[in-house]
């Protein structure tokens, strides 16, 4: 049978195949470090910080002590969406990397989806990790319990539902919005990467900026002058804004318009 | 096969290095490709795989345009580059994980060669010399059994025995729906098992001819004195005087020289 040109899941599951035979070693020792680190680190902290991992009064969320570490680490993954399509800095690379008998549509996809499985991974290895470190606090000799007033001073073990409680969907889609810009950014620039990186960043946040003065030229054209922003709040139901709606909607409609401005300037490229 | 049509290239910044250059190739040979250096045979090898784009004019490999990098088109495509990026696993790790993407693939020539050229399924691509890496990558590319097999410089960096081996194993696994282009400075490494040989200068082809045609047309001699031979289209000194290019007036037949061949081409004595 015929294979579609632009898109199979054989090709895409041999794209995969080729991905976790190279890098399943490395992967797995990246995998039992991050484990240990997050392990040795957050036990530490609710050593000498265990108010920090306290149930908050009158609220389903905890304090910071395990949303802040979630952050930083999160930051890693950052940095290696960002290093996706580092391998086509050289010619030799984009050459190995042209030829893979797959469409470019399935080479351009399959990173991405790898990092989302890696996502997935990193959560299960951060709730294993934060499970045992309070399992292990709770065995640790001498240990005083801080009391404050409000809280209920126990440590609570870890669970998602800590950060649901927060405004997640903001959180998911200014990450979603970063990552895009990072997975695109290495298919355009070949010189000067660093330097364009930081100057297209302020680029993107002057983007921003200028929905939100075009919103205002559009809905408010009376108050508004020049490269100005007047915006009136007024709720739209369901707890949003209307200036929450829109951001909302500028933060997703952008990180599309990103992955498809990559997904062209990839098919575009050349040795 | 592959045709080539009116293609004119060129590099930002630079004169054209092709101009309406043309070719028609057929399956079932080994072609090489000779050139002087910076005449453009990477480029244009590189132009046949679709990893760069002509400035006007078509290029069509089986029937397909190699620029929009079909995956029926890269599946029946396999290129050894002059200088190639090879991931730190063992060899049979790097089957594993690429021989699919290839239908044709043949597991069991790939082991028969990887005897013949005496790697280790074993060893990490990463300790191997260049020599090895190379061997391992024309053992891949021809256990591919691609219609299009394009191998840029294939010797650089081969041993001597190395070289014997590649020329054995390249005539020994091409079937007659491949074609084979190689490019190569080293014309003493290939003589005895190309098909057709074609140069390009300055964006020209300046010769397209089969082996056999040119067996069938000219003589390469070596002498000792040239003023008393007749018709003599082409000479350069030698050792041991003279290595000549004549036509062949009778049934008589010797060996193609190459590397006297490509010279007399060079120099438009042909």
């Amino acid at each position: 049978m015929k294979e579609h040109a632009f898109f199979s899941y054989k090709r895409l599951a041999l794209l995969f195949r080729q991905h976790y035979i190279y890098k399943r070693t490395p992967m797995m020792y990246a995998l039992i470090a991050l484990f240990l680190f997050m392990y040795v680190v957050l036990v530490y902290r609710m050593r000498y910080s265990p108010h920090l991992f306290f149930q908050l009064p009158e609220s389903d969320g905890v304090n910071n002590g395990y949303f802040d570490f979630f952050l930083f680490t999160l930051l890693g993954f950052a940095a290696g969406v960002g290093l996706t399509f580092s391998g086509l800095g050289t010619k030799s690379g984009r050459m190995e990397y042209l030829l893979i008998p797959a469409s470019t549509f399935e080479k351009y996809v399959y990173p991405l989806i790898n990092q989302l499985i890696l996502i997935v991974v990193y959560l299960i290895v951060f709730w294993m990790s934060a499970r045992l470190a309070v399992m292990t606090y709770a065995l640790l000799p001498g240990f005083v319990v801080e009391t404050i007033k409000g809280y209920n001073n126990e440590i609570r073990p870890f669970d998602f539902s800590m950060f649901f409680a927060s405004d997640y969907i903001w959180f998911l889609s200014i990450g979603l919005l970063v990552a895009a810009y990072l997975y695109i950014v290495p298919l355009f620039f070949k010189r000067w990467a660093l330097i364009k990186t930081v100057l297209s960043f302020f680029i993107l946040l002057f983007v921003v900026a200028s929905l939100f003065v075009l919103n205002s030229h559009v809905f408010f054209a009376e108050e508004t002058r020049g490269f100005n922003i007047e915006l009136h709040v007024f709720g739209v139901g369901k707890g949003w804004n209307n200036l929450e709606v829109f951001a909302f909607s500028a933060l997703n409609v952008l990180t599309l318009v990103l992955f498809w401005l990559g997904y062209h300037k990839l098919k575009e490229i050349r040795l | 096969m592959l045709t080539i049509e009116n293609v004119t290239f060129q590099y930002k910044k630079k004169r054209s290095l092709f101009e309406k250059f043309s070719l028609d190739l057929e399956p079932g040979s080994i072609v090489c490709l000779l050139g002087k250096n910076g005449a453009g045979k990477s480029t244009l090898l590189h132009l046949i795989s679709g990893l760069v784009e002509p400035k006007e004019g078509t290029i069509c490999v089986n029937g397909m345009d190699p620029l929009k990098r079909d995956p029926s088109f890269l599946n029946q495509l396999s290129l050894v580059p002059e200088e190639f990026f090879l991931p730190n696993l063992s060899i049979r790790h790097f089957v594993r994980a690429r021989s699919e993407f290839y239908p044709s693939f043949d597991r069991a020539k790939m082991d028969d060669l990887l005897r013949e050229f005496e790697l280790d399924a074993s060893a990490k691509l990463h300790q191997l010399s260049h020599g090895q890496r190379k061997k391992f990558l024309i053992a891949f590319t021809l256990a591919t059994n691609c219609k299009l097999l394009i191998l840029d410089e294939p010797t650089n960096g081969l041993d001597v025995p190395s070289k014997s081996q590649f020329r054995k194993v390249l005539v020994g696994s091409i079937r007659e729906d491949q074609l084979v282009i190689l490019s190569t400075h080293q014309v003493k490494d290939i003589d005895s098992i190309v098909d057709r040989i074609l140069v390009i200068d300055q964006g020209r082809l300046l010769f397209n001819e089969t082996v056999e045609s040119i067996n069938r047309g000219w003589l390469f001699e070596t002498v000792t004195k040239v003023h008393d031979l007749p018709d003599v289209l082409y000479q350069e000194s030698c050792p041991y005087g003279y290595k000549v290019i004549r036509p062949v007036t009778g049934s008589e037949e010797t060996p193609m020289d190459l590397e006297v061949l490509f010279n007399a081409i060079i120099h438009q004595a042909l």
